[in-house]
Formats: C-alpha cells, sequence, structure tokens
C-alpha cells in the first residue's frame, strides 16, 4: 500500500512539470552556441597538426621562445647527451588560454624511431575515456582542462600539458621525451610565418563558417584559411575522424614547407617564426638535451611524416559520450610504439595510414 | 528519427521524469536541459542507440546521481543568486512539501539511486531488467534499493502515524 500512495504521489507530482516550450528554445540556443564554440576548438586539430610540425624544431630549440634566441642556438653544436633510442613526444592543440577553453582538442603521439627514418603521427581520440591520474575516468581532452586550472584565471598551459602527458602515459605505457602545446592563435600566425603551405584534399570541403569551398586537389592556404578548413568536421564522411585526418596532411604539409625553406637549419628564421607565435605555443622537454635533439629533428624532418588514425565507425560510447577503445587493437598499436616496431605494425595495417 | 521528432515527442515526459527525480522543478529544468543540449550535439550517436529512449533517459539519470561529484553541480550552484544556495533551496521544499504530502518530502531524503529506482518502478513502470539498465547496475541491486527505500519509507509511516 506504500507502492500505492508512491504511484499517487509520483503521478500528481509529475502533472506539476513546468511547460517543455521554453526548456525546448533554450536548449537550441545552448545547443548553438556551445556548437560554435566546440568548432572553434577542434581547430585546434589545426594547432595540433602544426605543433607536430613546429613543435619538433621548438622542442629543438629550447623552451619558450625569448627574445635573444638567435645566440642560444647557434652556441648548440656541442650538446652532451644527444639522445640515441627511440624519441616520442606528445603534441597538444588547445583552443585557447583561458580558464575555461584550455581543453586538449587535439592530442597527437609523435614517434621518433631509432633508426630516424620519418616521424608517426599517431591522433589519440581526444573523447576517450582515460583515467586522470587524481580525478578518475573522464573524457582525455579534460585532463589538460583540469591539469591547467588555477584559482587566479587564466590557464597554466605547462601544467595542463603535464596532467595531461601523465594521462596519455597511462593509456599507453609511452614516456614522453618532450610536449608542446600549441593554441589556436599560436597555429595561424605560425602558418602565416612560413608563408602558407600546400595542402592536398581528397575531396571537396565546405566551410560551415564562411561558406568557401576548397576544392579537391592541392592549393595555397594562410593562416585563416588553414584554420578555417580544420575546423571542418560536420559534413565529411567520417567527422571527427577526417578532421584529425585534415590536421595529419596539415602537419606533414607544414613540415615539408619548414624543411624546404631550410626553416629548420636556418637559426634566425627559425626563431623570427617562434617570435611570430610567441606565447601560443609552450614546450618541455623534460630530462632531454633541448639542444641535443635539434639535429635529430632536423633529419627526421626531412621524410614525410606518417599519419595514424583509428577505425571508430563503430566504437561504443558510455552514456557520458566518452568513447572506448577496442581494447586488444589499441593495445597492439601502443606496444609497436613502446617496443619501436611501428614501421612493421603499419605494414599490417595500411588502412590505418593517413592519405 | 531526427532530434526535433524526438524533442517534439520526448521532451515533456523527460521533464516529468527530471521532476520525480530531482523533487524540484528548477533543478528539473537545468537537468533537462543540460541533457537535452548534449543530445543535440551528439544526435547521431543517439539516434544509433537501439532506443534512444531509453538512452537519453539513461544519460538523464547519470548525470542526476553524479551530480554532486561532477561539473553539472558545479555549474548550477555558481548559476544560482549568491545568498541562495541549492542545498537549502532543495531542504526548503522538501519542508513545504511535507506539509502537504508526506511521502513526497520523504522521497528527498532517499539516497539518490533508491529514489530513481523508485521512480522507475513506480511511475515508468519500467521492469526490473531495464531499471538496471538505466541505472547502469545488476538487477539484484536494483531490487535491494527498492526495497530498502520502501522499508525506509514504511518506517517513516509508521513513525508518523
Amino acid at each position: 500500500m506504500i507502492e500505492e500512495e508512491l504511484r499517487a504521489t509520483f503521478a500528481r507530482h509529475g502533472e506539476l512539470a513546468p511547460p517543455a516550450g521554453p526548456l525546448r528554445a533554450a536548449i537550441d540556443a545552448i545547443a548553438a552556441r556551445r556548437r560554435r564554440r566546440r568548432t572553434a576548438v577542434r581547430t585546434t586539430g589545426a594547432a595540433l597538426a602544426v605543433l607536430a610540425v613546429v613543435g619538433i624544431p621548438v622542442l629543438g630549440r629550447g623552451l619558450v621562445p625569448t627574445p635573444a634566441p638567435v645566440e642560444q642556438v647557434a652556441e648548440a653544436p656541442s650538446p652532451p647527451g644527444r639522445p640515441d633510442g627511440a624519441l616520442n613526444f606528445l603534441l597538444l592543440g588547445v583552443e585557447g588560454q583561458d580558464q575555461d577553453n584550455a581543453r586538449a582538442d587535439s592530442v597527437l603521439i609523435v614517434h621518433v624511431p631509432r633508426d630516424r627514418s620519418r616521424a608517426y603521427l599517431v591522433s589519440v581520440p581526444r573523447d576517450l575515456g582515460a583515467d586522470i591520474p587524481g580525478h578518475g575516468v573522464r573524457k582525455l581532452s579534460e585532463s589538460f582542462l583540469l591539469g591547467s586550472a588555477r584559482p587566479s584565471g587564466g590557464a597554466d598551459l605547462p601544467g595542463g600539458a603535464r596532467l595531461t602527458a601523465k594521462t596519455v602515459t597511462g593509456l599507453t605505457g609511452l614516456t614522453f621525451d618532450g610536449t608542446a602545446v600549441l593554441t589556436f592563435d599560436g597555429l595561424r600566425q605560425l602558418t602565416d610565418a612560413v608563408g602558407g603551405v600546400e595542402l592536398c584534399l581528397p575531396a571537396a570541403v565546405q566551410s560551415l563558417h564562411t561558406r568557401r569551398v576548397f576544392p579537391a586537389g592541392c592549393q595555397q592556404f594562410d593562416g585563416a584559411a588553414a584554420i578555417d578548413l580544420l575546423r571542418q568536421r560536420y559534413g565529411l564522411p567520417v567527422g571527427a575522424h577526417d578532421r584529425d585526418r585534415n590536421a595529419q596532411r596539415f602537419a606533414t604539409a607544414l613540415a615539408s614547407k619548414m624543411t624546404s625553406t631550410e626553416v629548420l637549419t636556418n637559426p634566425v628564421r627559425l626563431s623570427k617564426i617562434l617570435q611570430a607565435v610567441g606565447d601560443g605555443l609552450v614546450t618541455d622537454t623534460g630530462k632531454s638535451s633541448l639542444a641535443g635533439l635539434l639535429p635529430t629533428l632536423v633529419q627526421v624532418a626531412g621524410a614525410k611524416p606518417v599519419g595514424i588514425g583509428w577505425d571508430f565507425d563503430n566504437a561504443p560510447t558510455d552514456s557520458s559520450g566518452r568513447l572506448a577503445l577496442d581494447r586488444a587493437a589499441a593495445d597492439d598499436l601502443f606496444a609497436a610504439l613502446r617496443g619501436d616496431t611501428l614501421t612493421a605494425w603499419v605494414g599490417a595495417h595500411p588502412d590505418r595510414v593517413t592519405r | 528519427m531526427t532530434y526535433a521528432d524526438f524533442a517534439d515527442t520526448r521532451l515533456t515526459a523527460l521533464l516529468r521524469y527530471a521532476v520525480l527525480l530531482t523533487g524540484d522543478p528548477h533543478l528539473a529544468q537545468d537537468l533537462v536541459q543540460e541533457t537535452m543540449v548534449r543530445v543535440q550535439l551528439n544526435w547521431r550517436r543517439v539516434a544509433r542507440a537501439d532506443s534512444p529512449d531509453r538512452y537519453v533517459r539513461r544519460m538523464l539519470t547519470n548525470q542526476y546521481l553524479d551530480w554532486q561529484r561532477g561539473t553539472w553541480f558545479k555549474r548550477v550552484l555558481l548559476r544560482a543568486d549568491p545568498g541562495e544556495p541549492v542545498v537549502a533551496a532543495t531542504v526548503d521544499h522538501a519542508q513545504n512539501a511535507a506539509d502537504r504530502d508526506q511521502i513526497w518530502g520523504w522521497l528527498s531524503r532517499l539516497p539518490r539511486r533508491q529514489r530513481a529506482a523508485l521512480v522507475l518502478r513506480f511511475y515508468e513502470d519500467l521492469p526490473d531488467a531495464e531499471i538496471a539498465e538505466v541505472l547502469g547496475c545488476a538487477v539484484g541491486t536494483v531490487r535491494a534499493s527498492i526495497s530498502r527505500a520502501l522499508a525506509t519509507l514504511r518506517a517513516e509511516l509508521v513513525e508518523a502515524s
């Protein structure tokens, strides 16, 4: 009979629910706003891409660009401890430097094998459910937000990078020789500073934001156009995954531009570009010798990087929108990264390579 | 089904469900709003579910169960007028409601998971297996939650009479 009273109580109070009409309008408005913000954030895919390329020379150069970088680089020819094993870097694309938008929307592992034949770019999906140290299981992208929070406002980018690196280490078992964070603005400035890049698209892309159409085939992108392209996710055949692929293509194109114009080997040009990017780029190479990395990176940047993606068509997600990986397939890739056997892995999984 | 179809047909029912979960029309609106924004942004994923309705109900329930730990609750707190903390509002509401409606007041003191199980059983009339699915727990846990909640309510009833 308590059961019957419960039914009656619920029925009575259910009738008291507020009308749905105004709420419906509020939901639509908030969703539209968040969608705009989210697409802006996606640009960071571009940021990531750029990082892949830019981060590398920067890692060689030192920490955040300072006004007198030229001597610094010039003095570096006989560094101690030039690393000879495989190298792993973590490149993070972040929307901005405010507390509420410092989210790592692009997480890219740059793997340089021991033979230095080329760089591999492995995207880690931002919505992946991951155990964030001290915060439990959340989306991977939140690790940066949590790590960069500071009470005074503004975002602590190095702190965000550290927590994200720890999280990715927990996920993959890889330890990182360096991290780099590139913001949205940094990406645009970087692209413009190198004079734009040439990018080849497999299919035409229309921007939802500027209505601009990027035709299939090869074309020049300046900073604004690059960001516009890398924001596009909706309307592409596989959504976010295609956007990640565009980011990898962009990173490759930028790397090629920087090598062909000898940015990497010309300290004056390099320092000018890094100054243009300013605080939109933050790097940390931990225990490695920065100067010791540079020759290696110059060598690697000469070969076209290989982008590696995921097959997400049927990836399960939980009720909070967190993505779950196919554990066996993921472990296989992570083991190849740890064991420096990625060349063989790519041979066995040609469909996972971004073209 | 499109998002618009879904919202047209399901929004009112979700609001009622949220009112019964939270016991407060304002919190219910916030809960439904936050859930439905996410539903709209991720509609393709939601539409792929066997039953979008159940999927969304589960999202909403999780949001409710998580609200003290997660960001949702924080956002609600931050948005509330200063001097009008949400917790106090809930207590006041329970107090007013208790005058009108004893059981409604007692419900506000139940653990959230137990309350959700009661709503799903006695308002939504779902079988135990579906309740377990919505709550993301075992069927045995559902039965235990319901019987514990009913025992609490019966004890209150005895004490009150």
